[in-house]
C-alpha cells in the first residue's frame, strides 16, 4: 500500500471518530450516558496526565517527570487552579529537579 | 482586533502558551515523517488531512511495518474521540451541519480541553472561541510540520524540557474540574487506570482504554 493511501486511511479514521456524534444535532442522551459523559473530561484529562508523567518517552520511566506533576500540584495550590500557575510551577520544578538533583 | 467578539480574542489568549511548545513537536513529527520516508508534501499533507500529532506519529513511527500496524495504533488512538465527540455536540448545540463538519474535523484534545474550560466558565460564544482556538493550533501545527519536513533539524524536546508541557496542561485543565466527591473518585480511578494501562497495553491504547474504564467506574458512583 503506498504512502498516500495509508495516510488518507489514517485520516479517514480519525475524521469517522471525531465526527461520530457531530454530524447530527444532539438527542437527549438518557441518564447512563449523562452520567458517563459527566465525569469522562476527568478522566480523559487525568489519563493524559498521568501517562505523560509516568511514561514520557512511551515506556515507564518516574523521574523527573514526576517532580513537574508535583509542582503543578503545588502550583494549583498556590494559585486557585489557574492553568498558566500550574504549567509554570510545573515546569519550574521540572527544570530545577533535572539540572540539580 | 476591534471587529473581533470577545470569546474570539479569549480563545486566541487561551492557545498562546500551548504555541511555542506545539511547534516544536510540529517540527520534530516533520523531521521524523522525512526520516520515515515520507516526502516533505506527503508530510505537509498528512499533517493537513489528519490533524492529530499522536496520530500521526505513530504512524510514521509504524511506517515501516506496514499498513496494518498503523491502522490498528491509530483505530486505538482515535477511540478516545467518541466520547469527545458526544461531549463537544451537547455543548455546540444545534448549529448548522457545515459548521458541525469544521468543528467536527479539528476536534484535538487541546482545543477540546480549552472548551471544557470555557464551558466551566460560562463562555457565552463557544463557537467563536473554539474557532480562534483551532485557527492558532492549526496553523502553528502546519507551519512548524513544513519546517521540520524542509528544514530538517534535530529538534528535541526533551532536550528543551519541554516534553512534560502537555501533561502539565492537561493536570491543569483537570483540576478545576474537580468539583464533587464523584469527580475526584473518577480522576483516582483514573490515575489507576492509566498507570494499569502503561504497564499493561501497548502505548497506542492508553489513553483511550484509561478514560473509558475510569469514566465508566466514576459514571457508576452516587
Amino acid at each position: 500500500m503506498s504512502h498516500l493511501a495509508i495516510i488518507v486511511l489514517v485520516a479517514l479514521i480519525t475524521f469517522l471518530s471525531r465526527a461520530s456524534f457531530m454530524l447530527w444535532p444532539p438527542s437527549s442522551p438518557n441518564m447512563k450516558e449523562n452520567r458517563f459523559l459527566e465525569v469522562f473530561p476527568v478522566a480523559l484529562f487525568v489519563a493524559f496526565a498521568v501517562t505523560g508523567f509516568v511514561a514520557p518517552r512511551g515506556e515507564l520511566d518516574l523521574t523527573p517527570t514526576l517532580a513537574a506533576a508535583a509542582g503543578g500540584l503545588a502550583g494549583a495550590a498556590i494559585f486557585r487552579r489557574s492553568i498558566v500557575g500550574i504549567m509554570a510551577c510545573g515546569l519550574v520544578i521540572y527544570w530545577v529537579a533535572r539540572n540539580y538533583l | 482586533m476591534s471587529g473581533l467578539s470577545a470569546s474570539f480574542r479569549r480563545g486566541l489568549r487561551d492557545t498562546l502558551p500551548l504555541v511555542p511548545p506545539l511547534a516544536v513537536f510540529g517540527a520534530v513529527y516533520g523531521t521524523l515523517a522525512v526520516q520515515a520516508g515520507l516526502s516533505p508534501g506527503l508530510t505537509l499533507l498528512s499533517s493537513v488531512i489528519v490533524l492529530s500529532g499522536s496520530a500521526q506519529v505513530a504512524m510514521v513511527g509504524l511506517l515501516a511495518g506496514g499498513p496494518g500496524p498503523v491502522l490498528l495504533a491509530t483505530t486505538g488512538l482515535a477511540l478516545r474521540h467518541l466520547p469527545m465527540s458526544a461531549t463537544l455536540s451537547g455543548f455546540i448545540g444545534h448549529a448548522p451541519w457545515y459548521r458541525r463538519v469544521h468543528l467536527a474535523f479539528v476536534l484535538v484534545d487541546e482545543s477540546f480541553g480549552l472548551t471544557v474550560n470555557a464551558v466551566r466558565r460560562g463562555e457565552p460564544d463557544l463557537v467563536a472561541f473554539k474557532t480562534a482556538v483551532d485557527v492558532t493550533l492549526v496553523s502553528t501545527w502546519l507551519a512548524s510540520t513544513a519546517a521540520g519536513a524542509w528544514l530538517g533539524g534535530s529538534v528535541e524536546p526533551a532536550r528543551l524540557g519541554l516534553d512534560v508541557v502537555f501533561p502539565l496542561f492537561y493536570l491543569a485543565l483537570a483540576l478545576p474540574l474537580l468539583s464533587d466527591r464523584r469527580r475526584w473518585l473518577t480522576a483516582g480511578l483514573a490515575v489507576a487506570a492509566a498507570v494499569g494501562a502503561v504497564v499493561l497495553l501497548p502505548s497506542a491504547w492508553w489513553v483511550a482504554v484509561a478514560a473509558v474504564v475510569a469514566a465508566a467506574g466514576g459514571s457508576r458512583l452516587r
